[in-house]
């Protein structure tokens, strides 16, 4: 087994690297103005009611001049780049998430 | 001899390295095999340590071969297992496995493993009696190094990053392999293009094991008739979002099938042709409730048509079939998460 003289000596199981990502957006200071895009899993039916309602509070409250709705074509494949590009492109800010 | 990389943690003796991984998170709840150097290195054997693997999501942490040598050593593998954990890991890593998918998922299915070739064989991989259950160190412990990976490299944490509702029993070790030899037909690997020489695991996201008693009937049509009624049940996954389903046949019910003549086609055929559900069953399952025009299921499904008939998988090819386990006339269904099965080469 693993005894020295500082005591026994085990290996940390969690890894030591991770992948590099993309550099972080800067935040938005306002939403007033901004067009927000929303990106549903295509999982709910019918339309995703949560998103569309969090989209009209944004217009109401935040001010946003415009909400864009895109929807994955499976909720059980990752959202290719075909699909995240226009995301990204139309929009100031976007909100997706992960299960229902 | 590359050197090992991963942060040394000095602690007092064996019992408090347990404890300490308990604390840490880094177990499936289930004391592990401290991790010390000396046995990683023999885990590792002649490979790179620092040979990387891939990234393990959701988490996305990095796998090398040594920190699945680690994760390895604490499942209380031999350093013999490793290249069919390492096959393994690959497997669950292609993008139509959806690795990050079936970690996070509030649906309790986990990947279950299926090796075939020869390896089974020198590893003594149980495919006989029992071979879903508890007692052999080869599934135990492949499987469950399986699920430390997912664990300490992939984050997928029960109740954080892990959302299931349930989850179940095989996330401890969900591994057996095929009993080639008690099979009438070719095995699932050679069916899939590879040499009967060649070993290869499989990995299948999937429900627990539903059993099917059938100690009455050796005519192919009654007994496959139970088998494709247990494939009916409604709330699995398989009739809202496809994908590949399996059925793994006992020996016995295997051997009275083939001596009507039938080949494996057949069988898959005639479950793809009897699992079938008519829409107003299905309509109030699934994810879909009422509103169900948006589904998997292939054109030729008529959504205006409530009698329609939906089969349990779009074409009889994601009927994946296996025989396992002993003696006695059970067989068993393992519902799927609603993905492909993915089969990897074993290098070793």
């Amino acid at each position: 087994m693993g005894g020295t003289s500082d005591g026994f000596i085990i290996l940390d199981p969690t890894p030591d690297r991770f992948p590099e990502g993309g550099a972080l957006s800067p935040r938005l200071d306002t939403l007033r103005g901004k067009t927000v895009a929303f990106l549903d899993n295509n999982k709910l039916q019918p339309l995703n009611k949560y998103f569309h309602r969090l989209g009209e509070m944004l217009k109401e409250r935040e001010g946003v001049s415009e909400i864009v709705h895109h929807q994955k074509p499976y909720f059980t494949r990752p959202a290719r780049p075909d699909v995240l590009g226009p995301v990204a492109e139309h929009a100031d800010a976007a909100v997706t998430g992960l299960g229902e | 001899m590359t050197p090992l990389e991963s942060k040394e943690i000095p602690v007092e003796d064996p019992i408090a390295a347990i404890e300490l991984f308990m604390e840490q998170g880094w177990t499936d709840g289930l004391p592990v095999v401290p991790p010390t150097p000396e046995g990683v290195r023999r885990m590792v054997g002649d490979l790179d340590p620092q040979e990387f693997i891939g990234y393990v999501p959701p988490m996305n942490g990095g796998a090398t071969v040594e920190k699945v040598a680690i994760n390895a050593l604490m499942a209380g593998c031999k350093p013999e297992y490793l290249p069919v954990v390492v096959a393994g890991l690959k497997a669950m890593l292609t993008e139509k496995f959806n690795l990050k998918g079936v970690q996070s998922t509030t649906h309790m299915s986990t990947p279950a493993f299926i090796v075939n070739g020869p390896i089974a064989r020198e590893l003594d991989i149980n495919c006989r009696a029992g071979c879903l259950g508890s007692g052999f160190r080869a599934n135990a412990a492949i499987g469950r190094a399986l699920r430390l990976v997912m664990t300490n490299l992939g984050g997928g944490i029960p109740g954080e990053t892990d959302k299931a509702t349930f989850g179940h029993p095989g996330k401890y070790a969900y591994l057996f392999a095929e009993n080639e030899e008690e099979s009438p037909w070719e095995p699932f690997h050679v069916e899939r293009g590879f040499r009967a020489d060649e070993s290869v695991i499989t990995a299948y996201n999937c429900e627990p094991p539903h059993n099917i008693n059938n100690h009455a009937e050796r005519d192919p049509f009654q007994i496959l008739y139970g088998v494709a009624g247990a494939m009916k049940g409604t709330g699995h996954n398989n009739f809202y979002v496809m994908g590949d389903t399996m059925v793994v046949l006992c020996p016995e019910h295997a051997e009275s099938i083939a001596e009507s003549g039938w080949k494996k086609r057949d069988v898959k055929y005639y479950l793809w042709e009897t699992a079938r559900q008519p829409l107003r069953e299905l309509k109030y399952n699934g994810m879909y409730g009422a509103d169900y025009k948006k589904n998997f299921w292939p054109r030729w499904v008529n959504r205006e048509d409530e009698e329609s008939l939906a089969p349990i998988v779009r074409t009889p090819d994601d009927v994946l079939v296996f025989v396992a386990g002993g003696k006695g006339r059970h067989s068993v269904f393992m519902p799927g998460w609603g993905t492909r099965a993915v089969t990897q080469k074993i290098e070793s």
